[in-house]
């Protein structure tokens, strides 16, 4: 019977690359060598956890729903680019998205409106959820969405890759692209700022 | 007041994972010791907790939806060989010989209309001074032995024969 320590049995071989993890590792090698469904498996593993941090950062569907689309695209293409050597696949993964989010987020910065907009002088808040998003919420959780949202863009990503996947602040900082300091203070700054807005929710 | 504030940064940096390990400890074992400490911190975990449900809550998806958004599996770039079809690729390959084949027949007919006399190579001597041989004769006596009655025959010495020198053509 083969022993799952068999160095020769990983997909790695006799080396295994510093963040070489055993779910993510193999099936990028698969997709590396044409499997189809590989690729699959690997959009489905991690295609909710990029939209989630997505819409956290843009907080419109849309917008979400086109750079979760986008990232895989580009993560899909350049899949051989991949380096375990020098990060985790999720780090590497979230580091796309993260990018392509700061790009949109710069292209909407400059307001945009259709020409019915303009005749009808119905200008919306196009960040702002709709309706039916809100009411997913409950009344507890629409006062933090709101405290979130009230974040700096900076502080905003930082909370959300500590809070909500549980990065270290070394991840943090590769994904973000700034030292581990840097984001180590943005993280106290996000903390501070979400305990003074979150004051009345948080039970005595 | 300042105590206060000073305490709640660093059970803010506790809760964050943002003190070095010497100092952690210590206040690791001061939190299990004081309830007041402890609801404290039970209280900044609450903020990472609430945005955490939220995100959790705002950002679900539809399995359906996600499967939509799944972009085009990229193409496996192949060598621009493998591109053909077998069949065409033998077509192709037949098709080479048949050229081949067709330059190799016309480059031996073109040979053998337009084939070019052997050269020989013809090689003329001719000598310029002409050459005289001059042979100077000698008389010669034969004398005979005697073996009984002598007989002497006397041979008059031949005359000297004129020899004329004759030009050589090697034409």
């Amino acid at each position: 019977m083969n022993s799952i320590s068999d160095p020769t049995l990983q997909p790695w071989g006799n080396e295994r690359p510093t963040y070489a993890d055993e779910q993510s590792y193999p099936l990028i090698q698969r997709c590396l060598a044409g499997e189809e469904t590989a690729y699959v498996t690997l959009y489905n593993q991690y295609g909710g956890m990029i939209y989630r941090l997505c819409y956290s950062l843009l907080q419109n569907r849309e917008d979400a729903e086109e750079v979760l689309q986008d990232s895989f695209e580009y993560a899909f293409r350049k899949l051989a680019n991949y380096d375990a050597n020098k990060s985790a696949f999720k780090t590497w993964l979230y580091q796309i998205a993260v990018s392509r989010c700061h790009n949109k987020r710069r292209r909407k910065w400059l307001p945009t409106f259709s020409l019915s907009q303009l005749t009808n002088l119905d200008v919306t808040d196009t960040d702002s959820p709709t309706p039916v998003e809100t009411m997913q919420l409950t009344e507890q959780q629409q006062v933090v969405w709101a405290a979130i949202q009230e974040l700096s863009d900076k502080l905003r990503e930082t909370a959300v890759l500590r809070y909500y996947e549980g990065f270290s602040y070394v991840e943090i900082g590769q994904i973000l692209g700034v030292p581990t300091k840097t984001a180590e203070s943005r993280m106290r700054l996000a903390h501070k700022a979400l305990r003074e807005s979150l004051t009345e929710q948080i039970e005595p | 007041m300042i105590e206060t504030n000073n305490q709640t940064n660093l059970l803010q940096e506790y809760v964050l994972d943002l003190l070095p390990s010497g100092e952690k400890q210590p206040l690791a074992r001061q939190i299990g010791n004081d309830p007041a400490l402890l609801k404290q911190v039970q209280q900044e975990r609450q903020v990472g907790q609430l945005v955490k449900r939220t995100l959790q809550q705002a950002g679900t998806i539809e399995n359906g939806r996600l499967a939509q958004l799944m972009p085009a599996i990229p193409k496996q770039k192949r060598p621009f060989w493998n591109s053909f079809a077998p069949r065409q690729l033998a077509m192709v390959a037949m098709l080479f010989v048949l050229l081949l084949g067709g330059w190799q027949w016309f480059n031996n007919e073109q040979s053998a209309l337009w084939s070019s006399p052997t050269a020989v190579a013809v090689t003329a001597t001719m000598t310029h001074t002409p050459a005289a041989t001059e042979t100077q004769v000698v008389p010669t006596e034969t004398a005979v032995a005697d073996q009984g009655e002598p007989i002497v025959v006397t041979t008059p010495a031949p005359l000297p024969t004129p020899v004329a020198a004759v030009p050589i053509n090697t034409n």
